[in-house]
């Protein structure tokens, strides 16, 4: 019997606010060495089931025909459609009349995130009343756009399919442009429910104004990789496996294939109301990490007061000091050497200003939070973590300001000193070779803003799982990056409307801009007043 | 030895630790936590970057003297552990500067307050008659009887641990106490009694609640030991201001009500009237 893949352990914390004796913590200052990551598939052969998720909560008690509704109410579906209708249009060739329009077909391939599969959505449909109580759901949306009508039939399952060939063979960068027209949407409806608007400092930044990232594993509809042969067990024949095109072995030649695809998303406080700003398949050649950053810097400047991203320990320094050039924290983890040791440096001597008099002191970093190094009566080092009390920008470089603590450990004449500390790299260091998110942090990890914060990145995988529990047996359901790509942004446009639905039960507040006129079903208007 | 060359800190121990026993012969525990002392004071300086003895700055020898200490946690010192630092640095310095190494000037401040009588406050004669069942009352002799009814006579907890049968004169009702703070004082009709019924079975020369032979910082730490424990079995666990010390103050604020403060502050061994009448919690300036 297999074995459940179990969570991984969490890591143990070794500087927390008290000081630490450094006989404690044997770590070796200057390790650039990095422990090799040991997540996702092993690669070793073992056959593990995915961890088994039991909870599950429903993000709206909606019915899938009420989903169907506030699919077909998007207004971005709508936009989007008309533009791409245009274009088909422009660039039709010979053969057969379309039978549906490109609105069809996206509700078409939204429903599918609730049905699971194509064939599913196609019977959901034949029953007439459904679409018939979608086309009227449209026009109770949009009376005033006579123009955003459904077709009188529902489209069959191949005519989506040849509708989706159609759409990416007749018009030219169709993925990118259906890619930015749901990120446009998507960014529009985040910043309507508050994501990236908080007046809060950079000091402690709000939770509404961070943007999280992760990348998760897709494995491929099949098993094989593409194109290669095989013997066949009984008969003896050659064969050519089937397999996806587009999927990469994970780690070993020919082991579970599939591709990775990176996502940033961002959220209120509230259940729900979370916004997958864009995603994207994650190319060779390329860590996801770095993916992640060019994908989070073309959002970070649509939203004004977005204050930082949070990802995991495959955001490089090089990541992150692009990020941390925007003015913005970079919160991630700070990776152990390859000895498992937690990773220690010297940051420099830095001059500390007390009441009335200063001194200069050497600031190391151990797991990215500075510390100073203090003797106790028995001649015992320790190491006192500094307290930052203040992150500002000098132009977009940002500077933590540390203090150091009133411990009884401290010395009376350094407490209540600080200094300023700059967290990302400057041209010197890099000449170094010492980039400075490799061992420091912009919010440390002792610090209560990174508790608070970096949970937040446990949404994305959240997020992750959900669109995955949406598949069949975890795996892609189509062939090919191409359409792949397709069910990602249907996943991203259904997440949209699930967020700005629930934003809107909660608040009351108006979303005719992304849903007209729709409005949630009476006995949930009921609910919510009770 | 004078000579231009600087001193290394690291070196200074060396030179100066038969001083130190030198000092103090008598006394061996005060030598020994003077020694400690010192050479904790020059690890510090030296780890603080003090290579030679002309870098020691006063901010060291302040961060040195109210350094945190710890057993369980790191706590801040005490008044009284500060004073005990600035004492033995002040050894220190004097001791160099007397063999002419270091001519600087006196870096250890202001004498630190010792805040005596301030943690632990008088027990009132309800308390004391509390403190006084608990010790009589007993299944298995402890010999804290003897120890209550000597620390109502008065004495401290290293005056206690030296005390002879010898010492103590039933027919006049006296009780010689030895030590810095050498004295005689009148025994109180509770302790009387309770000496009257043990010390006479009690073999002379050896002191009455500790083992013979027991070192002096030892026996003491012993007698106070078993005060604290008193009072907690009497139910003052809980009172923060309620130590072994508290019994002594309680006899002593009797004395200070019947005939003065001159009186309470013999009957304790105190030379200041200050100290006493801080330590018994009277503002003698407001009376008169």
């Amino acid at each position: 019997m297999s074995r459940r893949k179990e969570r991984r352990p969490q890591r143990k914390r070794v500087i927390g606010a008290d000081p630490v004796p450094v006989s404690a913590l044997a770590v070796h200052d200057g390790d650039t060495t990095e422990e090799a990551r040991v997540d996702g598939f092993s690669g070793s052969g073992e056959v593990r089931a995915p961890r088994k998720r039991t909870k599950h909560t429903e993000p709206l008690s909606l019915s899938i025909v009420e989903f169907a509704g506030l699919y077909a109410s998007l207004a971005a579906l709508w936009d989007m459609s008309a533009q791409y209708e245009q274009q088909l249009i422009k660039n039709r060739g010979a053969g057969r009349q379309w039978e549906c329009s490109v609105a069809d077909v996206m509700v078409y391939q939204l429903l599918i995130n609730q049905l699971r599969s194509a064939r599913a959505v196609d019977r959901f449909l034949q029953d007439p009343r459904n679409w018939k109580y979608i086309c009227q759901q449209v026009e109770k949306a949009f009376p005033n756009h006579p123009e955003r009508r459904l077709s009188n039939e529902s489209p069959t399952r191949f005519q989506y399919i040849r509708m989706l060939k159609a759409l990416v063979a007749r018009i030219p960068g169709f993925h990118e442009q259906l890619r930015s027209g749901v990120t446009d949407a998507v960014v529009n409806a985040a910043k309507h429910a508050g994501c990236g608007q908080d007046k809060a400092s950079l000091t402690h930044p709000s939770k509404m104004n961070m943007m999280m990232g992760d990348a998760t594993w897709e494995q491929s509809l099949f098993n094989g990789i593409n194109g290669r042969p095989y013997t066949h067990q009984y008969t003896g024949e050659i064969c050519i496996a089937r397999g996806d095109p587009d999927a990469k072995p994970f780690h070993r030649e020919g082991s579970a294939p599939g591709n990775y695809f990176v996502s940033v998303i961002a959220r209120t406080e509230h259940p729900h109301e979370r916004f997958i700003l864009d995603s994207q398949y994650k190319p060779d050649g390329v860590s996801d990490g770095t993916v992640f950053t060019n994908m989070a810097l073309g959002l970070l400047n649509r939203f004004d007061r977005m204050q930082g991203v949070v990802y995991d320990m495959a955001l490089k320094s090089e990541d992150q000091d692009r990020i941390g050039a925007t003015g913005r924290h970079v919160l991630c983890k700070v990776t152990r050497t390859k000895s498992g040791r937690v990773r220690s440096e010297v940051i420099g001597n830095h001059k500390f200003v007390g009441s009335g008099s200063h001194f200069y002191q050497d600031v190391h970093s151990v797991d990215g939070c500075p510390v100073i190094e203090v003797v106790d009566i028995d001649g015992k080092k320790h190491l006192v973590p500094l307290t930052r009390k203040q992150s500002k920008l000098n132009g977009t470089r940002m500077y933590n300001h540390f203090e150091v603590p009133d411990h009884p450990l401290v010395p009376l004449s350094k407490r209540g000193a600080t200094a300023w500390i700059r967290v990302f790299s400057s041209q010197d260091d890099l000449d170094a070779g010492k980039p400075r998110p490799r061992f420091i942090r912009s919010i440390p990890l002792n610090d209560p803003d990174f508790d608070r914060l970096y949970g937040l990145r446990e949404d994305t995988e959240s997020m992750h799982n959900d669109y995955k529990s949406r598949l069949v047996n975890r795996r892609a359901r189509t062939i090919g990056l191409e359409r792949r790509e397709l069910d990602l942004r249907g996943y991203q446009l259904h997440q949209m409307a699930v967020a700005i639905a629930a934003w809107s039960m909660r608040t009351g507040g108006d979303v005719s801009e992304f849903l007209g006129n729709w409005k949630p079903p009476e006995r949930l208007q009921r609910q919510k007043a009770a | 030895m004078e000579s231009d060359e600087p001193v290394r800190t690291a070196e200074v121990l060396e030179i100066v630790l038969p001083l130190v026993v030198m000092r103090y012969p008598a006394e061996s525990g005060t030598a020994e936590k003077c020694a400690k002392t010192i050479r904790q004071a020059l690890n510090y300086f030296l780890h603080n970057g003090a290579e030679l003895i002309e870098h020691i700055t006063p901010e060291m020898v302040d961060d040195f003297l109210w350094l945190g200490t710890h057993r369980r946690e790191y706590k801040e010192p005490s008044s009284a552990t500060a004073a005990n630092r600035q004492w033995a640095l002040r050894v220190l310095f004097e001791l160099l500067r007397e063999m002419g190494v270091w001519d600087g000037p006196d870096m250890t401040g202001d004498s630190i307050d010792r805040e005596h009588g301030r943690s632990s406050r008088p027990a009132t004669p309800d308390e004391i008659e509390q403190i006084q069942i608990m010790a009589t009352n007993v299944l298995v002799p402890s010999g804290d009887e003897l120890l209550l009814a000597l620390a109502l006579c008065g004495g401290s907890a290293s005056e206690i641990s030296v005390v002879c049968r010898e010492d103590i004169d039933l027919d006049e009702g006296e009780i010689h106490f030895v030590g810095v703070s050498e004295r005689v004082n009148r025994i109180p009709e509770w302790s009387q009694h309770v000496f009257e019924e043990t010390v006479t079975r009690l073999p002379e020369s050896t002191p009455l609640v500790v083992r013979p032979g027991l070192p002096l910082a030892r026996a003491t730490q012993s007698v106070t030991t078993r005060l604290n424990n008193l009072m907690k079995r009497a139910g003052f666990s809980r009172v923060s201001d309620m130590t072994g010390v508290s019994i002594r103050l309680g006899a002593a604020q009797q004395i200070l009500a019947t005939e003065g403060l001159e009186a309470a502050a013999r009957f304790l061994g105190n030379q200041s009237l200050d100290l006493t009448a801080k330590s018994l919690r009277y503002d003698w300036w407001a009376q008169n």
